[in-house]
């Protein structure tokens, strides 16, 4: 991986101010949302997670729109290869979402919001949700902004589009089975949300077939989205 | 025979229109190659698929070179660094050590007189200066080939000459398109001309051509000229002729008390 590059478009993003929007938007929620105290641990962090989900998409589409056509010309030609861009662009957006998500999950726990003291148990979910939604959120900015969409502001709605009915996706599914295999190319969403109970927390076969099916997917997603930036450059 | 860069059968369609057809070439380590053509006939585009920066629809580019250095006809203009910043950021890419690129750094930037600029924001320069940084960071890394499109847009005469000097003297493969006969007389060894997209090589050492308009008295005057072209409209005549014949076609001319109208050098 190069070091250089994951610093040049760090320095390029900062100076974009492109960041100011998505995390002061982010970091204004978790403060405004930890107002009260004595809120539901998990219930919380689901929110957290899901805010994460969509400020991720927004970063992401903001760190893959940084450089026009003859810098990222010039970057692939510098660059070792190509896949060392497409790399070096995940691991900036990675960095970000590891201090959004520590935010979000220390903020509360300094500020003493929730109702009762968090365990183990909570934090390693907690941990997992805010990692896998940011990890959704990475891929579905990615996706767009790979793809050969020719309309910016189209590739904007077809980003909010995804994300609201893949948030929405288990009360679709409650309403018609069918949609259940129409809305599975989706984030997998509900596969976490669904184990974010303030009820007795339970780690079993269930939530490890989820957890199998989020990493399977978002591995599958990864190769996609490298095959599409391969192929956009035809 | 290994070469440093080697294009078989390429082509390239962009948006259902042919840009490049069949193209076939190779770049070894003395290769001084210039790559002519009309606008819009796919020179640049040739050098971006040399490059790697797009994929030919089919046919390959492959060969040895691992460090390409590239420059665009159009430095890009909102690059968010300052003229060192930029420099050593890039030039790190490739992990070379830091010392080595920072000598290379100030004898380059000496040599260009870009020392005052060196903290500047690459934003606020002049599209000459942008240039320079354009030829630098391909120069800094000592790649093993050399790909230029239009490398002297925007340069100052001086400048120019610093660069062809540069690039006559470095042992590196050259591949590159440029309209400016300074360039092309100093350092083409080859030319590869693309019409409709396809390539007609001229091998040897790249040859100008002249347009002389003339107005002559008889037309048995103008018989036995070594001319390519020539269209006569009334007494007046064109001729197209290559670059070393050119002189002495002038003077047969005036022998022949033709009178010299125009000399346009063609490229």
């Amino acid at each position: 991986m190069v070091g250089g590059f994951i610093r040049y478009q760090l320095s390029s993003y900062v100076r974009s101010l492109t960041f100011i929007p998505p995390l002061t938007l982010f970091i204004g929620w978790i403060i405004l949302f930890y107002t009260y105290s004595g809120v539901p641990i998990m219930s919380s962090y689901a929110v957290t997670c899901i805010s994460l989900y969509l400020v991720m998409t927004w970063v992401a589409m903001n760190v893959f729109a940084l450089e026009g056509e003859s810098e990222m010309n010039l970057l692939f030609v510098q660059l070792p290869s190509k896949r060392d861009y497409l790399w070096g662009k995940w691991v900036v957006c990675f960095l970000i979402a590891l201090i959004l998500g520590f935010i979000a999950m220390v903020y509360p726990l300094l500020l003493n919001s929730f109702k009762e003291t968090p365990q183990f148990v909570h934090l390693s979910l907690a941990i997992y949700g805010h990692l896998f939604f940011a990890v959704f959120g990475i891929l579905v900015g990615s996706f767009f902004s790979n793809s050969k969409v020719e309309s910016k502001k189209f590739a904007w709605l077809s980003v909010m589009l995804v994300i609201a009915i893949s948030i929405a996706q288990e009360g679709i599914i409650g309403k018609a089975y069918i949609f259940k295999w129409i809305l599975l190319p989706l984030p997998p969403v509900s596969q976490i949300l669904l184990h974010f109970t303030d009820e007795t927390l339970e780690i079993g076969k269930g939530f490890w077939m989820d957890t199998a099916w989020v990493v399977f997917y978002s591995f599958i997603c990864l190769l996609v989205i490298i095959r599409m930036f391969y192929r956009k450059g035809r | 025979m290994s070469f440093i860069l080697e294009a078989v059968q390429v082509n390239k369609e962009i948006d259902g229109r042919q840009i490049l057809q069949n193209i076939s070439l190779e770049c070894s380590n003395d290769t001084r190659l210039l790559i002519r053509g009309k606008n819009g006939s796919g020179k640049s585009t040739l050098l971006k698929i040399l490059a790697g920066i797009t994929e030919p629809t089919s046919g390959k580019v492959e060969g040895s070179a691992r460090k390409i250095g590239y420059v665009p006809e159009h430095f890009p203009e909102n690059l968010r660094f300052k003229v060192k910043e930029y420099l050593l950021l890039t030039s790190s890419f490739q992990g070379g050590s830091k010392a080595s690129i920072e000598k290379e750094l100030i004898k380059l930037t000496q040599m260009f007189s870009l020392e005052p600029f060196l903290h500047t924001s690459l934003k606020v320069c002049s599209k000459g200066t942008r240039q320079k940084v354009g030829i630098i960071q391909a120069l800094i890394t000592k790649p093993d080939l050399l790909l230029l499109d239009e490398p002297l847009t925007g340069l100052d005469a001086e400048s120019q000459q610093i660069l062809i000097r540069l690039l006559r003297e470095e042992q590196i493969p050259i591949i590159f398109t440029s309209h400016e006969e300074a360039l092309v007389t100093n350092l083409a060894k080859e030319v590869l001309q693309i019409e409709n997209g396809q390539i007609m090589i001229q091998i040897g050492k790249a040859a100008s051509q002249k347009r002389i308009r003339v107005e002559y008295r008889m037309r048995e005057d103008l018989k036995g000229l070594p001319v390519s072209q020539m269209h006569l409209d009334g007494n007046i005549a064109v001729f197209t002729v290559e670059g070393d014949v050119s002189d002495h076609v002038l003077r047969e001319l005036l022998r022949k008390n033709c009178s010299i109208l125009e000399v346009k050098e063609l490229k």
